[in-house]
C-alpha cells in the first residue's frame, strides 16, 4: 500500500485488469457494457498511460497524446517566457568620448557626480572613527563604507537622473583621475585586503 | 516488497509526463510570476549582485574569450573560478545563462528547478504508491518552499538544487526497488534500474555542478537516511524478488552477496554516489581542495528551540503535518519512513545544542564541518513531511471504495441470510465511480484548498523580488577597481574587477592592488623597464616587455599558483602577481593553467560519455524490443493476441508480461545483455517476418 510494504503475491499482483488496486479498484470481470461494437473498457485502456501501451492503437493514442500535451507545453512555456525574452536590454554606455561628454555625462555633471560621493564617503570615513566602530577593524569599517557609498551612488543617479553603471563608472574615473573630494584630497583607490571577521 | 503501484484511473491520466509538466509550468508561472517579470532588473540584496557577477564573468570567459574559467579576475583582485564554492559554471542549469544571459538565465533556471521539484516529489511520491491527488499535493507544497522563496530574494540560485533531491531519492528508489511497473521483463527491470543508478547519480552531480554549497550534503543526509531504512527494511522483511536476474551471477559468490536484501540499498547509494563524483569531479575536487586550503573562518555555535522551529513550519504548513501524521497512525510504511526522516531534520534544524545534538555530531564530519545555518534543514522537514503527507492523503482516498466494496459485501451478506438468494459480484463500474469520486472529494475537500492556501502565501509577485536596477554594459578595456561587493553586478559588464569583496572563506587578496592604476601591467620599477598590454584575457595576459635589465613585472591581480610565464618566473610580491623577466624587448605570455583542474574535467567528461553511453545503448535496445513488440500487439485492447505459434512473444509461466512482450523472460531463465541483444535481433527479424501472420489475426 506504501509502495514499500507489499511482497509477492499481495492480493494485487498479477491483477488481471492492470492497475486494479486492492480495493481502490477491485479486480472483477469484464464488464458487460459496449460501445459502437467494443467495450467501454477497451476504450479506456486507451487512456492508460501509466504503462506501455498494449495495443497499436493505444500505442498511437499515445503518441498522439504526447505529440499534443508537448506543442501546448511549448506554447505556454513560449507565452510564459517571452514577455522576459524579448524585453529590450538597457542600452550600452559607449566608449566613444566627444568633447567633454563621457559615459554620455558631460565632465562638469561628472564632478558633481563625483563630489556628491565624496562628500558621503569622507563623512562616513569620520564617522567611523568617531564612533570607533568594529573596534578599528579595518575591512568592517570598509564594508560599512561600501554600504554608505551603496546609498549614495543610488541618491546621485536618481538626482542627476542617469543609470547606476553610470554612477559608478564616475567614481572610477574620479579615483583613477584624483579628482579631488571636499577636503581637497583624491579619494583613496585602493581597499583594504578581505580580512572577514570571525564574530560579530 | 517489490514496492508494486496501485494504479488508480485519475492517477493514469497523471501518468502522461508531459501532461504533468504543462500543470507544472502553469503553477510554476502563479507562483514565480514576479521572477519572470521585471526583466532585467535585479533582486535588492547584495548577494544577487555578486552572483550575478560571477555569472557573467564566467559567461564573459567563455563566449568572449573561449576560455573555461579556470580564473575569475573580476573578483577580489582574481581568484579561483570553478573551483569557487558558489561558482555555478559546470551546472546543467548554467547553460540557460549562456543561451539567453544572466539575468534571464538565472531566473529561467529558478523556473526549471521548480518545476523539476514538482516533478520529482511527484514521482518519488507515485513510487511510494501515494495517488496521483496525494503526490500532486506533496510536489506542489515543496516545489514552492518558502524558505527557497527567501534564497531567491537572496539571489542564492544555487540554493535552488534543493529542488533536486526528490528526484535523488526517487532513483534511489527505483535503483533499490526496482520499477513499479509490473509488467516489465527481468531484462526491462534490470535496464530501469541500472538507469535509475545513473541518473541519480546524474542529478546528485547536477546539485554539486551548480555550486550546491547545501543542497550537496543535505542530498547525502537524506540519500543516507532512505538507504539506511530501506537497508534495515530488507534486512527484517527480506526482498525476494529484487527485479534484478537472479542468474546473470554465473553463480558468482559476490553477486550474490551485492544482492543481498539488506545491502542492496547500499550499493544503489554507492553506484549513484560513484557516478556523481565521476561526473562531477570537475567541480567537487578542485573546491575541496580550495576548501582545504581556505576553510570557513567564522563558524559560530548557532542553535534555535524546538519551539522556534516548529512555529516558523506550522504557521504554514500545519495541515502538512496533520496529513502526514494520518499516514503515519494508519501503520504506512512509507510515511512512519518519511516521517521519521522529518523528525531527524527537525532535530538538526535545532543546530548545535549539546555535544550529542546531531547538528553538532554532523559538524565533526569533512565537509558538513562547514555548514551553517542549521534552521534551513526545515526544508528536509518539509520534503519528508510531503511525501508522508501524500501518503496520508493517499490513506484517506483509498479509504473509501474500501468502505464502499466491504458495505455491499455486509449488505449482499445480509439479503443472503435475511431472503436467501445468490450473491452478487461488486460491480466493476461502481468501483470505478467510487475511485472517482474519492479522488475527487480527495482533491476538491483536502488537496486543493490547502495547497492554494500555501501556494497563495509564498506566491512571488510582479514588482516584488526584482527592484533594482539592472547593469549596462560599457565595453571599456579590463580593469580593476575599487569596486564594490553590494553592486559588484555594476562592474564585470562594465569589464571592470572590484578590489572591495566578501567571502565565507579567507581568499587571499594583496594589498598591492589598486584601483586607480593607469595601466593595470607595469614595471616594478619604471625606470628600468617599459610594459605594453597586448592582449589580455581572464586567463592569459600577452605583454610587450622591454626591459633595459633584468626587473619585476607586476600585474594588478593576486598571485596563484597555476600562473605561468613564457620567459622568466613568476612569483608572489606581498601575494601580488609578478614575473622576474630578463633583459631585453621581450613578448611575455602570462597564462593560468590549472593542471589538476583539467585533469578533474577530464574524468567529469569521460564519465558523461560513459553514462551517455550506456543510456544510449539502452536507448536502442528498447527502441528494438519496442519495434519487436509492435509485430506482436493487437490492433485494440481486447482484441485477441495472435502471435504466431512461433512468434518471438515469450511469457513467463504465469503470463506474465506476457502481451506484447517479446522478452518477458522470467527470471530463473534470463541471461546477460549480450543476450538481450542477440533476443532483440532475433525478435525483430522474427517480428518483421511474421508482420504479416500477425495481422492476420486482427478484425
Amino acid at each position: 500500500m506504501s509502495g514499500l510494504d507489499e511482497r509477492p503475491g499481495d492480493e494485487r499482483q498479477g491483477s488481471p485488469a492492470r492497475g486494479a488496486g486492492e480495493g481502490a479498484e477491485p479486480a472483477a470481470p469484464e464488464p458487460s457494457a459496449t460501445l459502437g461494437g467494443r467495450t467501454v473498457r477497451s476504450y479506456l485502456a486507451l487512456l492508460d498511460f501509466a504503462g506501455r501501451p498494449q495495443s497499436k492503437v493505444a500505442w498511437l493514442v499515445r503518441v498522439a497524446a504526447i505529440g499534443i500535451a508537448l506543442f501546448v507545453l511549448w506554447r505556454r512555456v513560449g507565452a510564459v517566457t517571452m514577455p522576459l525574452l524579448t524585453a529590450k536590454p538597457p542600452p550600452a554606455i559607449p566608449t566613444e568620448e566627444i568633447d567633454d561628454y563621457k559615459f554620455r555625462l558631460p565632465e562638469r555633471t561628472r564632478r558633481e557626480i563625483f563630489a556628491e560621493l565624496a562628500t558621503a564617503e569622507l563623512a562616513e570615513r569620520a564617522r567611523a572613527i568617531r564612533e570607533n566602530t568594529w573596534k578599528g577593524h579595518v575591512w568592517s569599517r570598509e564594508d560599512d563604507r561600501g554600504h554608505y557609498e551603496r546609498v549614495a551612488a543610488r541618491k546621485a543617479a536618481a538626482k542627476h537622473n542617469v543609470s547606476l553603471s553610470q554612477v559608478y563608472l564616475v567614481l572610477d574615473e574620479g579615483l583613477r583621475e584624483g579628482w579631488p573630494g571636499p577636503d581637497g584630497k583624491p579619494l583613496p583607490g585602493t581597499t583594504p585586503p578581505l580580512d572577514i571577521r570571525t564574530g560579530w | 516488497m517489490t514496492g508494486k503501484a496501485t494504479i488508480r484511473w485519475p492517477d493514469r491520466i497523471m501518468a502522461l509526463t508531459a501532461l504533468r509538466l504543462i500543470l507544472w509550468v502553469i503553477v510554476a508561472a502563479f507562483t514565480h510570476e514576479g521572477i519572470l517579470s521585471d526583466p532585467f532588473k535585479v533582486a535588492d540584496w547584495m548577494d544577487d549582485h555578486q552572483f550575478y557577477s560571477w555569472e557573467e564573468s564566467d559567461r564573459t570567459t567563455l563566449l568572449r574569450y573561449h576560455q573555461l574559467p579556470a580564473w575569475n579576475p573580476f573578483w577580489c583582485g582574481g581568484t579561483a573560478g570553478i573551483a569557487g564554492p558558489e561558482d555555478p559554471f559546470l551546472g546543467p542549469d548554467f547553460v540557460l545563462r549562456l543561451l539567453f544571459g544572466v539575468a534571464h538565465g538565472r531566473r529561467l533556471a529558478i523556473c526549471l528547478l521548480v518545476v523539476l521539484g514538482f516533478e520529482g516529489m511527484y514521482r518519488l511520491c507515485r513510487r511510494l504508491d501515494a495517488s496521483a491527488v496525494g503526490a500532486t499535493f506533496a510536489a506542489l507544497v515543496f516545489g514552492t518552499c518558502d524558505r527557497f522563496v527567501s534564497f531567491i530574494r537572496d539571489g542564492w540560485v544555487n540554493f535552488l538544487g534543493f529542488e533536486l533531491i526528490p528526484f535523488v531519492l526517487y532513483f534511489l528508489l527505483v535503483g533499490t526497488l526496482g520499477p513499479a511497473d509490473e509488467t516489465l521483463s527481468a531484462v526491462e527491470r534490470t535496464e530501469r534500474i541500472r538507469r535509475a543508478r545513473l541518473l541519480g547519480g546524474f542529478v546528485v552531480a547536477w546539485i554539486v555542478l551548480s555550486a550546491g554549497t547545501y543542497p550537496t550534503p543535505y542530498a547525502m543526509l537524506s540519500v543516507g537516511y532512505v538507504t539506511v531504512a530501506l537497508s534495515i527494511l530488507g534486512f527484517f522483511r527480506g526482498r525476494p524478488d529484487d527485479g534484478l536476474q537472479t542468474t546473470s551471477d554465473g553463480g558468482n559468490r559476490w553477486l550474490r552477496v551485492l544482492r543481498a536484501p539488506w545491502l542492496v540499498p547500499w550499493v544503489a547509494a554507492g553506484t549513484i554516489g560513484l557516478v556523481a563524483f565521476g561526473l562531477a569531479a570537475g567541480k567537487l575536487l578542485p573546491t575541496l581542495s580550495f576548501l582545504r586550503q581556505f576553510p570557513r573562518v567564522f563558524a559560530p555555535v548557532e542553535m534555535h528551540t524546538a519551539s522556534e522551529m516548529f512555529t516558523g513550519y506550522w504557521g504554514r504548513y500545519a495541515v502538512v503535518l496533520v496529513l502526514s501524521l494520518i499516514g503515519v497512525v494508519t501503520a504506512d510504511l512509507a510515511a512512519g519512513i518519511f516521517f521519521g526522516g522529518a523528525l531527524l531534520f527537525f532535530a538538526l534544524a535545532m543546530g548545535d545544542f549539546g555535544d550529542g545534538s546531531p547538528f553538532h555530531i554532523l559538524k565533526s564530519l569533512p565537509i558538513f564541518g562547514q555548514l551553517r545555518f542549521p534552521d534551513r534543514f526545515m526544508v528536509g522537514v518539509l520534503l519528508f513531511s510531503s511525501v508522508a503527507a501524500a501518503r496520508g492523503i493517499t490513506r484517506v482516498e483509498d479509504a473509501l471504495p474500501i468502505a464502499v466494496k466491504r458495505a455491499w459485501d455486509l449488505f449482499l451478506g445480509w439479503r443472503k441470510r435475511t431472503f436467501g438468494g445468490k450473491e452478487s459480484p461488486f460491480p466493476p463500474e461502481l468501483g470505478w465511480i467510487i475511485v472517482g469520486v474519492a479522488a475527487f472529494l480527495a482533491y476538491s475537500r483536502v488537496a486543493r484548498p490547502h495547497a492554494e492556501e500555501i501556494l497563495t502565501g509564498v506566491r512571488i509577485r510582479p514588482g516584488t523580488m526584482y527592484v533594482q536596477e539592472g547593469p549596462r554594459n560599457y565595453d571599456g578595456p579590463f580593469k580593476q577597481s575599487r569596486g564594490n561587493r553590494r553592486d559588484v553586478h555594476m562592474f564585470t559588464p562594465a569589464n571592470m574587477g572590484s578590489l572591495y569583496c566578501v567571502a565565507g572563506n579567507p581568499l587571499p587578496e594583496s594589498a598591492l592592488l589598486r584601483g586607480d592604476l593607469a595601466q593595470e601591467e607595469y614595471p616594478a620599477d619604471p625606470t628600468k623597464a617599459t610594459v605594453k598590454r597586448l592582449e589580455w584575457t581572464p586567463n592569459r595576459i600577452t605583454l610587450d616587455v622591454d626591459a633595459k635589465e633584468p626587473t619585476t613585472v607586476l600585474v594588478n591581480q593576486n598571485w596563484a599558483a597555476p600562473w605561468r610565464s613564457s620567459i622568466g618566473t613568476v612569483k608572489s610580491v606581498e601575494k601580488l602577481l609578478a614575473v622576474d623577466v630578463p633583459a631585453g624587448k621581450n613578448v611575455v605570455v602570462l597564462k593560468y593553467t590549472d593542471r589538476f583542474l583539467d585533469l578533474c574535467l577530464l574524468v567529469s567528461l569521460t564519465t558523461l560519455l560513459g553514462v551517455a553511453f550506456v543510456l544510449g545503448r539502452d536507448g536502442v535496445r528498447w527502441a528494438k524490443r519496442e519495434r519487436a513488440r509492435w509485430a506482436t500487439l493487437p490492433l485494440w485492447p481486447d482484441d485477441p493476441v495472435g502471435p504466431p505459434a512461433n512468434a518471438a512473444v515469450k511469457s513467463t509461466p504465469d503470463g506474465h508480461a506476457a502481451v506484447g512482450s517479446v522478452d518477458a523472460v522470467p527470471p530463473a531463465t534470463a541471461t546477460s545483455d549480450a543476450k538481450v541483444d542477440a533476443d532483440a535481433k532475433t525478435d525483430e527479424v522474427d517480428a518483421d517476418a511474421k508482420t504479416d501472420a500477425g495481422s492476420k489475426t486482427e478484425p
